[in-house]
C-alpha cells in the first residue's frame, strides 16, 4: 500500500490496483506521483484499476489529461470509476470520461461491488 | 407579502454567486473557478462543468500558445541558420573567385607575354607549360565543385573491387614525392599485423581521400614527418579498417576544428592567402568516404605541432544497381592522327571550334563546321560524314534537338556529345539520349581522339557486318 499525500494506492486481494483519491485537491504533480505509485503496484503486469473518486475534488485540466495519457492504457487493463450518486458525482465522472477519453475500457459506478465484479472480466 | 422558502433563498444566492464568478471568466479570467457547495446537486454539477470547460479552454490554450511558441524557435532558428550559411557560401564564392581569378590572371599575362615577338623558343615552351598548369588548377576546382554536386546529389557511382590498400597508399606517396622531398620530409608507412591484406572497395575513390589527405598534411607541414598509418579500427563489427595520416605541421586551431569539413565555412581566409585552395578536399573527402561505407575524422590537432585524420572503412557490398558504374579502365593511348576521316563540328563557341578545328586538322582529319543546331541538321543531311561532334548547347536548336532530328530522318552517322555540363549530361545520361559518346569540356586531345577513334571505328565494324 502506497500512501501520497492525495490518495491511497493498493494492490487487493484480487490482483486489482485500487486507488481512492482523498479529498484535496490534485495539482499535475500529485497526478504524476499517484499514476506512478498506481503503476508501482501493479507489479510489472497489466492489472484492472478502481478509482474511487467520491472524495475527489475537482481536477485541473493538466491532472486530468495526465491520469488519461498512454501510462494509464499501458499499465493497466480496465478503469472503474466510482463516483458519488449524486449529480456533481455523475458530471465528474462522465466529464472525466468524455475528456480524457481514456483508450481502456472504462466504467462508472456508484456501488463499489459492482465496480469490482464489471473488472473481473479484465484480469490477465 | 409571504416570504419565499427557504430553499429558493439559498438556491437564489447560489445563482447569484456563480453568475458573479461567471462575469469574471467571461471577461477573460481563466484562472477564476466556480464555487461548490456541499449539496453535490444539479448546480454544483452545472458549475462543476462549466469549470472543467474553462479549464479545458486554457488548457487548449497554453498548449496553442506553447506550439506556436515552438514554431516561431523553429522558424528563428532555421532563418539564421539560412543567413549563416549564406555569409558562408559568401565567403565560399570569395575564395572561389580568388581561385579562380589569379590563375587566369597568371593566364592572360603569359598569354601577353607569348604574344611578344623576341622570345626565345625555351621561354615560349615554360610560358606554354604555365599555361596549362593554370588552365589545369581551374580545371581542378571545377572538378571538384562538380564531384561535391554529383555526391550530393547521390549522383556518385562505385565500382567495388578487392583494392591492396597499403598499394593504394604506396602509390598516393609515390605521387606526391617530389613535394615531399622539395620540403625535406620524412614520410612512413605503418602497417598493424596483417591489416589490409585487401578490401573490397572503390579503388579510383580510395586514392582521390588517400591524396586529399596526404597532399593536405605535405601542404601544412615545412619540417618533420609524414606517417600514414594502416590498421584494425574495430573488428568485432566486420570488416573496419582504419587509416590515420598524421603530420608535424601547423596543426588547426580548436576554433576551427568543428567546421573543418563543411564546404562553406571551412577556410580561414588567412589560411587560403598563405597555401592556396578553396577548403574542398576534406568536404569532398568525408562526402566519399561516408559513400564508401566510411567516415573521416579529425583524430586530433595541436596548433604548431600538427593534426592526424583518420579515414574509417568498411567493406563494400557487392555493386547494387544504383551503384553499378561502368569499370573505368584506363584508355588506351589514342593514335594521334585521323587521316581521312571527315568530321562535322557543330560549335557556336567561335574560340572553341577554331581550337577543335586546328587540333582535327592538324591530325588528318577533314573538318567542316556549323554554329548553331539547324546549321549542323541542313549540313549533315546533305552531306556523308563519318563523325559529328555536337556542342549540347548551341542557339535555335540545340545538340540534343539537333541529334534527334538526324536520327528521325535516319541519319546514322556517329554522334559525339560536346557538354560543358557534366553535372546535367553525364557520359551514360547522353548514351541514352541517343548520342553515341559524350566529352566533357574542357577535355584533353587525347580524350578527344579516342572518342572519335571509338565512334568511327564501330561505325566502320557496324557497316562491315552489313554487307557480310
Amino acid at each position: 500500500m502506497i500512501d501520497t499525500p492525495t490518495a491511497r494506492i493498493s494492490l487487493n486481494d484480487a490482483g486489482f490496483v485500487v486507488v481512492r483519491i482523498r479529498d484535496t485537491s490534485q495539482s499535475l504533480a500529485d497526478a504524476k506521483q499517484n499514476l506512478a505509485a498506481a503503476i508501482s503496484e501493479t507489479h510489472g503486469r497489466r492489472r484492472p484499476l478502481l478509482i474511487d473518486i467520491r472524495q475527489a475534488r475537482a481536477l485541473d485540466a493538466n491532472a486530468r489529461h495526465h491520469y488519461s495519457g498512454q501510462t494509464l492504457d499501458e499499465g493497466f487493463s480496465a478503469l472503474a470509476l466510482l463516483v458519488h450518486a449524486s449529480p456533481l458525482g455523475r458530471m465528474m465522472g462522465n466529464i472525466y470520461l468524455r475528456v480524457a477519453r481514456p483508450g481502456i475500457p472504462t466504467q462508472l459506478f456508484a456501488d463499489e461491488d459492482g465496480a469490482l465484479e464489471w473488472l473481473r472480466q479484465y484480469r490477465q | 407579502m409571504t416570504e419565499p422558502p427557504r430553499d429558493v433563498h439559498f438556491a437564489s444566492d447560489r445563482v447569484a454567486a456563480l453568475l458573479e464568478v461567471l462575469e469574471l471568466m467571461a471577461s477573460g479570467d481563466t484562472e477564476k473557478r466556480l464555487p461548490l457547495s456541499n449539496e453535490g446537486d444539479e448546480l454544483d454539477a452545472i458549475a462543476h462543468g462549466i469549470n472543467v470547460l474553462v479549464g479545458e479552454l486554457a488548457y487548449s490554450s497554453a498548449r496553442i500558445l506553447e506550439s506556436q511558441e515552438a514554431q516561431a524557435i523553429r522558424l528563428r532558428e532555421a532563418v539564421a541558420q539560412a543567413e549563416r550559411a549564406n555569409a558562408a557560401k559568401d565567403v565560399f564564392l570569395r575564395n572561389v573567385s580568388h581561385e579562380i581569378r589569379t590563375p587566369i590572371a597568371a593566364i592572360l599575362g603569359f598569354a601577353n607575354l607569348l604574344a611578344s615577338t623576341d622570345l626565345s623558343p625555351e621561354d615560349r615552351a615554360d610560358l606554354v607549360r604555365r599555361l596549362q598548369a593554370n588552365g589545369q588548377a581551374i580545371l581542378s576546382l571545377l572538378g571538384d565543385l562538380l564531384e561535391i554536386a554529383r555526391i550530393d546529389a547521390n549522383k556518385i557511382a562505385l565500382t567495388p573491387e578487392r583494392v591492396s590498400v597499403p598499394e593504394v597508399v604506396r602509390e598516393v606517396l609515390t605521387s606526391l614525392e617530389i613535394e615531399t622531398q622539395a620540403k625535406g620530409l620524412q614520410v612512413r608507412v605503418e602497417i598493424a599485423g596483417d591489416a589490409f591484406a585487401t578490401l573490397r572497395t572503390d579503388r579510383y575513390r580510395l586514392r582521390q581521400i588517400l591524396v586529399n589527405l596526404v597532399a593536405n598534411a605535405v601542404k601544412f607541414t615545412e619540417s618533420g614527418s609524414i606517417v600514414v598509418s594502416l590498421g584494425v579500427a574495430r573488428a568485432d563489427a566486420g570488416d573496419q579498417w582504419a587509416i590515420d595520416v598524421a603530420d608535424t605541421g601547423i596543426g588547426i586551431p580548436a576554433d576551427q576544428q568543428p567546421t573543418l569539413f563543411e564546404p562553406f565555412e571551412q577556410v580561414d581566409s588567412s589560411i587560403t592567402r598563405t597555401y592556396g585552395g578553396t577548403g574542398l578536399g576534406l568536404s569532398l573527402s568525408r562526402r566519399l568516404a561516408e559513400r564508401l561505407g566510411g567516415s573521416l575524422v579529425l583524430l586530433r590537432s595541436t596548433p604548431g605541432q600538427g593534426s592526424t585524420f583518420r579515414l574509417t572503412l568498411s567493406a563494400l557490398a557487392t555493386a547494387s544497381e544504383a551503384d553499378a558504374a561502368p569499370v573505368r579502365k584506363s584508355a588506351a593511348p589514342a593514335a594521334r592522327r585521323l587521316d581521312g576521316i571527315h568530321i562535322l563540328l557543330a560549335e557556336d563557341n567561335h574560340d572553341m571550334q577554331l581550337t577543335v578545328r586546328r587540333i582535327l586538322e592538324k591530325a588528318g582529319a577533314s573538318v567542316e563546321t556549323a554554329l548553331d543546331g539547324r546549321e549542323a541538321i541542313e549540313k549533315a543531311s546533305s552531306c556523308s560524314f563519318d563523325v559529328v561532334l555536337m556542342d549540347v548547347r548551341m542557339p535555335h536548336v540545340n545538340g540534343v534537338q539537333a541529334m534527334r532530328t538526324l536520327r528521325e530522318q535516319g541519319i546514322e552517322v556517329p554522334i559525339v556529345a560536346l557538354s560543358a555540363d557534366p553535372l546535367t549530361l553525364p557520359r551514360a545520361e547522353a548514351r541514352d539520349l541517343g548520342f553515341d559518346d559524350c566529352l566533357s569540356k574542357p577535355f584533353t586531345v587525347e580524350a578527344l581522339f579516342a572518342a572519335i577513334q571509338l565512334v568511327h571505328r564501330l561505325k566502320t565494324t557496324t557497316e562491315l557486318e552489313r554487307r557480310v
